[in-house]
């Protein structure tokens, strides 16, 4: 009777191996992987959730890795788009473009600013303030397209109080410079050349001298005035200009840090700017 | 004004940012924050090598998902690098300045006596109102240029 149970539970261990290794075979010829358990229980739009700390919880962060939504361009808006980047190597320069629905609902896309072609003018930074007033540095000479070596050229500063239409120069400066902020008091240049960056305000021409932190930096980030947009890093920077206070951002890469403060127009009343703040953390 | 708005100084949310700072564009809505650079869309430019995308993209004030903005952003070659939102303009009712090539006057008061504020280029957007006025030879509409100048352009060069 023993013997009978025991041949019987042998059986049915050997069709149950026979049956596994069955569906093993099978599933070498499909090339399939083969979903880890805690993926196969994951839903389909379930979205992988973050393992750090506290910025990883937030939704932004989880949409990132997946494809973002896209959204028709807005129809109560005109945007002033620069396009195009800060020059390294052999390359790097802007236009402006203007982007806006038409009272038929088509989408409109104006040429603003770029210079003539064979020109060998490069426009070198394009910035705002928050009243709207555009500021742009063009570089003229052989090499302004170039990182470096940018003997005998020179820079024209040029200001547009009507959304890029039209621009008269408020200054021009020998060497390259690029426009990277803009304050009300007009738009603060930068130059690489030479042993340290230079910084300069205009259409005034002063020279900006900054704080010793900010020096040691290679890629500073200024952002507007104080009680606007500022950032800072364990040791914020700032500068004071003929009174107007200037925050230096001064943005970590790898470190970490933050921007606080920042203001927008309300729509519908261009003068009506409110400050506001976003908190940022820079990852 | 916006009544929805926290006092100053109140952190309106904690971001993480992928690929550097955001740069706050405007307000689009009540609802929506505008935003750009810093943001590098998944999957397309930074494979290639080509400097991270930088499209303008559109938050919700409560965190929903990012979403950019498309045509005439999202199509773009890579190889144009950043696009950078410099400037914003939001408008209920808009006109486009027809100079003929030329700047029109933007005055401070319905007159052709009155004095100018800008000269605003052909082409430029406007903000304007819903009520016109008349100094008995022409139409003036209200209107607020680009960089905020508030004036009184003659209506026979809005279209």
């Amino acid at each position: 009777m023993f013997k009978s149970k025991l041949w019987a539970l042998a059986g049915a261990f050997i069709v149950l191996a026979l049956l596994i290794a069955t569906v093993w075979a099978l599933r070498q010829g499909d090339d399939r992987p083969s979903l880890p358990v805690a993926a196969a229980t994951m839903e389909a739009n379930q979205t992988p959730t973050p393992t750090s700390s506290t910025v990883a919880s937030t939704p932004f962060q989880q949409a990132t890795p997946t494809a973002p939504p896209l959204v028709p361009f807005p129809e109560n808006a005109v945007m002033i788009v620069a396009h195009g980047g800060y020059a390294h190597g052999s390359g790097g320069y802007f236009w402006l473009t203007r982007h806006y629905r038409d009272r038929s609902g088509e989408l409109r896309t104006d040429l603003l600013l770029k210079p003539p072609d064979g020109s060998g003018a490069v426009i070198t930074g394009i910035v705002a303030n928050e009243l709207g007033e555009l500021f742009a540095s063009t570089c003229f000479g052989e090499f302004c397209g170039y990182e470096s070596g940018t003997e005998g050229s020179s820079t024209v500063f040029t200001k547009s109080t009507d959304g890029g239409i039209t621009w008269r120069e408020i200054g021009s400066s020998a060497g390259k410079w690029w426009a990277r902020a803009a304050v009300d008091a007009g738009v603060v240049v930068i130059n690489f050349e030479g042993q340290s960056l230079s910084y300069a305000l205009f259409p005034r021409g002063t020279p900006i001298v900054p704080p010793p932190a900010a020096r040691a930096s290679i890629d500073p980030i200024i952002f507007r005035r104080a009680a606007r947009l500022n950032c800072r890093n364990a040791d914020p920077g700032l500068w004071r200009f003929s009174s107007l206070r200037i925050g230096v951002a001064w943005l970590p890469q790898r470190e970490g840090g933050e921007c606080v403060g920042a203001s927008a127009r309300w729509p519908h009343s261009a003068r009506s700017i409110v400050p506001y703040n976003l908190r940022v953390l820079v990852g | 004004m916006g009544t929805f708005l926290p006092p100053i100084g109140t952190p309106l949310k904690v971001l993480k940012v992928e690929g550097g700072a955001p740069r706050l564009a405007g307000f689009l809505n009540e609802h929506d924050l505008l935003v750009t650079q810093g943001y590098v869309r998944p999957g397309t430019c930074t494979e290639r090598g080509d400097t991270a995308g930088a499209d303008p993209a559109i938050i919700p004030y409560e965190l929903g998902p990012l979403s950019f903005i498309g045509t005439p952003f999202y199509d773009r070659d890579c190889s144009q690098g950043t696009q950078l939102v410099v400037s914003t303009q939001f408008f209920a009712i808009w006109a486009r300045v027809k100079g003929d090539g030329d700047c029109v006057n933007l005055r401070r008061d319905p007159s052709l006596a009155a004095p100018v504020v800008n000269c605003l280029g052909d082409g430029a957007i406007v903000n304007t109102g819903k009520a016109r006025s008349n100094d008995g030879t022409r139409y003036w509409q209200f209107v607020t240029g680009p960089s905020g100048q508030i004036g009184r352009m003659a209506d026979e060069f809005l279209e």
